[in-house]
């Protein structure tokens, strides 16, 4: 669903980059099929997401959609259009 | 016969009446007059399943009075409670108004509790009945409801909104009810506890209906006001700070929020003309940033509450400019208590202080906050920081079946211990400053350690664990757990937070942060206390 504008920054890696930064936690651990939940994601954590990576070049991107499935893979299809 | 809860002596009680504010009226009678009054004004907007209704004031009026009319010919009698885990969808309210007008008593999960909660809930209330929907954010409740039914002898009928049951039971012809005792319980709120499991609130009619009708007189609710609930409208802030119940009580257009993050919130507040909202900070915080980039238009919003957790000076700062709107703290608890930031107070105390109480019979004393049994006399110097009692004619006198935690909760003369830290200044405005109850204040939930100490330590692998509040950039505080394993395990926090998810619990409970050590990492400590070994980690952390 709806790509991102062209020249944008958000690539697989950057988004498990930022997943971790809110985790706090290593990159290495967000991996494609890990419950986000389980690393100690909460909805305000998701928020904040959408508010960075809309300002990033993904308008479109909407909480509930990252709330309805947690895994790296999920939101790397949704944010970039593209697999993890 | 012993009752199950603390009524209000007789003195105090005859006192409230005199002063008015206790007047004899129940719930379903309010909302007879409402409806008499308002008719053609709409009510009550929500959706369920993508599907918008839309109700006036008679439409809700008759869908209570069928409700009750139905569930009376189910079986459900006067002084029953009912466990209702119904989120923002418009049947809420229609349904608790059909609860309060055949005389049961909700009892009110919150849309996060799990088979953990809602079981203690049942058992503790011995629940006829659970009222819930069939399901909600992807979860089925229906199925939870009777997985509790199954387990709880006492629970012999789950009602599911959204099923044909339902809604041939919300068709039923309306008949005549006998009027419930307006100084009687009317429904059982849940506290924030601090030990174990939370405890049961017994409020009134009288009690609660003067809180909601004075909360909507200091916020200006007015009858062209449009209220959004947007946090979960069980939660005693938006049931009534001023809430669904004090916009209902003068006419108001309620609008139910079916989710709180700005997408969801913005959109309804641009369609529906939203004029006061109340948030949590986190909330707060994340919509002043949502803000900036929304295509809504907002500028119908005048009031925004902030409420359930200490709003910071910083981002009280930033919320009237990035909203359009005035700011008003609320430091409230489903216990009673309920103080606000007038509209018309100075911005010092509107940014600095979460606000007075809003009775002035409301009895506030701050004393000692180093002995726990401190009495309402050891008060410490004017402005000095102290533990919080208070009573008044909406603050309960005892929990429900409660009576040996009532004796460490309630002052012998009446005041019940908030368990919260503040200073109190000249104008009798409250600055909450932390508490004294072992309590995560996450985001607005309020989580007991012991509660989560005790779902960890049911892991085979976990010897020992202790639960702390650290703060969070994000939720202002968050649960860090530090868990000692027997002798040649390895949990993880992965794991545990699965473990802990599987037990069934609300997710606000599973630890946000876990820390795996050989032993805690203090000395000196814990070996006979876990409030002292909580602190010394507390401390700790803080310090990291």
């Amino acid at each position: 669903m709806n790509a991102p504008a062209p020249g944008h920054a958000l690539t697989a890696d950057r988004l498990r980059a930022d997943i971790a930064e809110v985790l706090g936690c290593a990159p290495e651990e967000v991996t494609p099929d890990a419950d986000l939940l389980d690393l100690g994601l909460d909805s305000m954590r998701t928020m904040a997401l959408v508010e960075r990576w809309r300002a990033a070049g993904a308008p479109a991107v909407e909480f509930a959609d990252l709330a309805e499935e947690p895994r790296l893979d999920h939101w790397t299809r949704l944010v970039t259009g593209a697999d993890s | 016969m012993t009752l199950d809860h603390s009524p209000w002596p007789q003195d105090v009680a005859a006192r409230y009446r005199a002063a008015g504010h206790w007047r004899g009226q129940t719930f379903g009678a309010l909302l007879t007059e409402l409806a008499e009054a308002h008719a053609p004004r709409t009510a009550v907007v929500g959706e369920r399943h993508g599907v918008t209704s839309r109700w006036d004031y008679a439409e809700l009026d008759r869908r209570a009075h069928r409700i009750a009319a139905g569930l009376a010919e189910a079986g459900i009698r006067a002084g029953q409670r009912v466990v209702v885990q119904v989120p923002n969808v418009p049947e809420f309210v229609p349904v608790l108004f059909g609860l309060w007008r055949v005389g049961a008593w909700p009892v009110f999960a919150l849309p996060a509790h799990r088979y953990t909660e809602l079981r203690h809930f049942a058992e503790q209330s011995e629940a006829a009945a659970i009222l819930t929907v069939d399901a909600h954010e992807r979860y089925d409740h229906a199925a939870l409801a009777h997985a509790v039914a199954a387990e709880v002898p006492s629970v012999r009928q789950v009602h599911v909104v959204g099923s044909t049951e339902f809604d041939e039971l919300s068709a039923t012809t309306p008949r005549e009810l006998p009027e419930p005792d307006p100084s009687g319980v009317a429904f059982l709120q849940l506290s924030g506890g601090s030990t174990g499991l939370p405890k049961l609130i017994p409020r009134t009619h009288d009690d609660y209906l003067y809180s909601a009708r004075e909360s909507a007189r200091i916020c200006a609710l007015r009858p062209d006001s449009v209220y959004l609930a947007a946090l979960p409208a069980a939660h005693n802030f938006p049931l009534s700070s001023p809430g669904v119940l004090g916009a209902l009580h003068v006419g108001a257009k309620v609008v139910l929020c079916p989710r709180p993050d700005a997408d969801t919130a913005f959109r309804l507040i641009d369609r529906e003309g939203v004029t006061i909202t109340g948030v949590v900070p986190p909330l707060a915080a994340s919509w002043v940033q949502a803000a900036a980039r929304t295509e809504h238009d907002l500028s119908t919003l005048e009031v925004l509450l902030v409420g359930g957790a200490k709003c910071g000076r910083e981002l009280a700062e930033r919320i009237g400019p990035a909203l359009g709107v005035r700011l008003q703290q609320v430091f409230g608890m489903a216990e009673g208590l309920v103080c606000y930031t007038r509209l018309d107070d100075p911005d010092d105390l509107v940014l600095g202080t979460q606000g007075r109480p809003i009775s002035p019979d409301d009895e506030v004393r701050v004393v000692d906050p180093e002995n726990p049994s401190a009495g309402s006399d050891d008060l410490v110097p004017p402005g000095e920081t102290g533990a919080l009692l208070t009573r008044g004619p909406y603050t309960i006198r005892g929990y429900y079946r409660a009576p040996e935690h009532n004796s460490r909760a309630f002052t012998p003369d009446g005041f019940y211990r908030t368990g919260d830290l503040v200073r109190r200044g000249p104008t009798g405005h409250l600055e909450v400053v932390g508490r004294a109850k072992e309590q995560i204040n996450r985001g607005g939930e309020k989580v007991a350690a012991e509660e989560v100490e005790d779902h960890l330590m049911a892991h085979p692998d976990v010897l020992d664990a202790a639960v702390v509040a650290v703060p969070d950039e994000y939720l202002g505080e968050r649960t860090c757990a530090f868990v000692v394993p027997v002798a040649g395990a390895a949990p993880t926090g992965p794991g545990l937070r699965r473990f802990i998810r599987a037990r069934g619990v609300a997710a606000f409970k599973v630890p946000d942060l876990v820390q795996v050590v050989a032993e805690f990492p203090v000395t000196g400590v814990g070996k006979t206390s876990k409030r002292d070994l909580r602190a010394a980690l507390a401390a700790l952390v803080r310090k990291a």
